[in-house]
């Protein structure tokens, strides 16, 4: 892999990158520039767009007989296996329904209307019970994302609290009147990176600041993020897309565009070791 | 019915829907997934995964993949090569960063520029056909393409490369 003499991954790299043919040594170094090279990922769209159109363009075969049988007998397990949940659970509705309306019309007078109320009641209780499901249904994808946000949640705070994690302090570089500072946790043998800023100044519009590892070994800085604070200044980056295995002989920030920078292009605003 | 229609459906578990789907892409689906992995059997429970995936699933290929004909492609192709790997321990595919194929929708489902796509395609010299289809179905790196057919490394990367030039200027055409 050829990144670090040029800016950019050479087209054959490109190409098996996106047919997945890569050695998975060369995968992680790719993917973190990938993520940050507007230039690198447009190309990997198009040579997947050429890839996808190649695929769907080879002759066709035709599927083997009675496949479209046992698909849709497979699609019928499926269905059948929610269906019976939902059945059972109306048979029992219904079987609720019934006795009570029974035990209403053979009841005396004050039981009459004691049964009548405990039936709409249940009747309530049911309706109610299938909107609830139909509630769970539909947020359902919002649970989904809260489990992921919690895996996450989790790994930020075993990675805080991990053993290995080197801890620096950024400091202006030169020295600016509201001394803003960072701070960088960062990790190289897991390529996991937490940076957090105060007091930092805003920035023109169009642009942002961007956080940079500087190498131990000399090689070009390595992006990791670009971020703008809030009204308050404080701003944070928190694990973004790098190649582990990094020893940092620093860290810096600079001003780029607002969409990041391949290489620095502008002096170190914050700078630690 | 349109694609995002009868995936409206399927999300309704419209079973008729998904017979549809089922008539509308299989082929597609089977003839990769058989490219790839060569055996009928294989072929056909890739293709059954990667559809019974639409019927469980129909929101995740709606919202953030575009064309379902050309997300069906690349999907089929991924899983039958993951078959593959899963025998030698290799990693999946599924893993790797797909970055915005955000054309794929127009490029696809355009049938006549898909007639001119395949038009150029299968008038591809054999020398370019050849490493492409040993690249993408059998999801060979240029190294093993050229330590396979005795080809030197940077033919075989121009020879893919060009095969693929070809492929956009038909896309663009």
């Amino acid at each position: 892999m050829s990144m670090p003499g040029s800016l950019h991954i050479p087209e054959d790299e490109l190409i098996q990158y996106a047919m997945g043919t890569l050695k998975d040594t060369a995968l992680g170094t790719m993917t973190a520039h990938i993520s940050m090279c507007n230039q690198c990922r447009a190309e990997l769209g198009r040579i997947q767009v050429d890839l996808a159109s190649f695929a769907a363009t080879q002759p066709l075969s035709d599927v083997p007989a009675g496949a479209r049988e046992r698909f849709l007998s497979k699609l019928n397990y499926d269905a059948a296996t929610e269906a019976r949940l939902i059945r059972a659970q109306n048979r029992s509705r219904v079987y609720i329904a019934t006795k009570s309306f029974q035990n209403w019309l053979e009841s005396p007078l004050p039981l009459k209307i004691l049964s009548g109320a405990l039936a709409a009641a249940v009747a309530f209780l049911a309706w109610d019970d299938a909107n609830h499901i139909h509630q769970i249904r539909q947020t359902q994808p919002e649970i989904n994302r809260l489990q992921r946000d919690t895996a996450e949640l989790a790994e930020l705070k075993n990675f805080l609290h991990g053993s290995n994690v080197q801890e620096i302090t950024l400091h202006p570089k030169p020295v600016l009147n509201k001394e803003p500072e960072g701070k960088a946790l960062y990790s190289a043998a897991s390529g996991r990176l937490v940076f957090t800023a105060s007091n930092l100044p805003s920035v023109p519009p169009g642009k942002a600041y961007e956080l940079w590892i500087l190498p131990a070994s000399g090689k070009p800085p390595i992006a990791a993020g670009t971020f703008t604070p809030d009204m308050q200044g404080n701003a944070a980056v928190v694990f973004p897309q790098i190649p582990p295995d990094v020893q940092a002989g620093g860290f810096g920030v600079t001003v780029e565009n607002a969409e990041g920078s391949a290489a620095p292009t502008s002096p170190i605003v914050l700078s630690g070791q | 019915m349109e694609d995002a229609e009868l995936l409206q459906a399927v999300a309704e578990q419209d079973q008729t829907a998904m017979a549809t789907l089922f008539d509308r892409y299989s082929r597609l689906v089977y003839s990769i997934a058989l490219r790839v992995l060569r055996e009928p059997s294989l072929a056909e429970d890739v293709m059954q995964e990667v559809l019974l995936q639409v019927w469980r699933q129909p929101g995740g290929f709606v919202s953030q993949r575009g064309s379902l004909g050309a997300w069906l492609a690349v999907v089929a192709r991924n899983r039958s090569i993951d078959v593959i790997r899963r025998r030698s321990h290799l990693t999946p595919l599924e893993e790797m960063v797909i970055p915005e194929p955000r054309n794929l929708q127009r490029a696809v489902e355009q049938n006549h520029l898909m007639d001119q796509v395949r038009t150029v395609v299968e008038k591809l010299p054999s020398e370019q056909q050849a490493p492409l289809q040993m690249a993408y179905f059998e999801g060979l790196s240029h190294t093993e393409i050229s330590e396979r057919t005795g080809t030197p490394l940077g033919t075989v990367k121009t020879r893919i490369r060009t095969a693929l030039i070809a492929v956009r200027r038909a896309l663009e055409a």
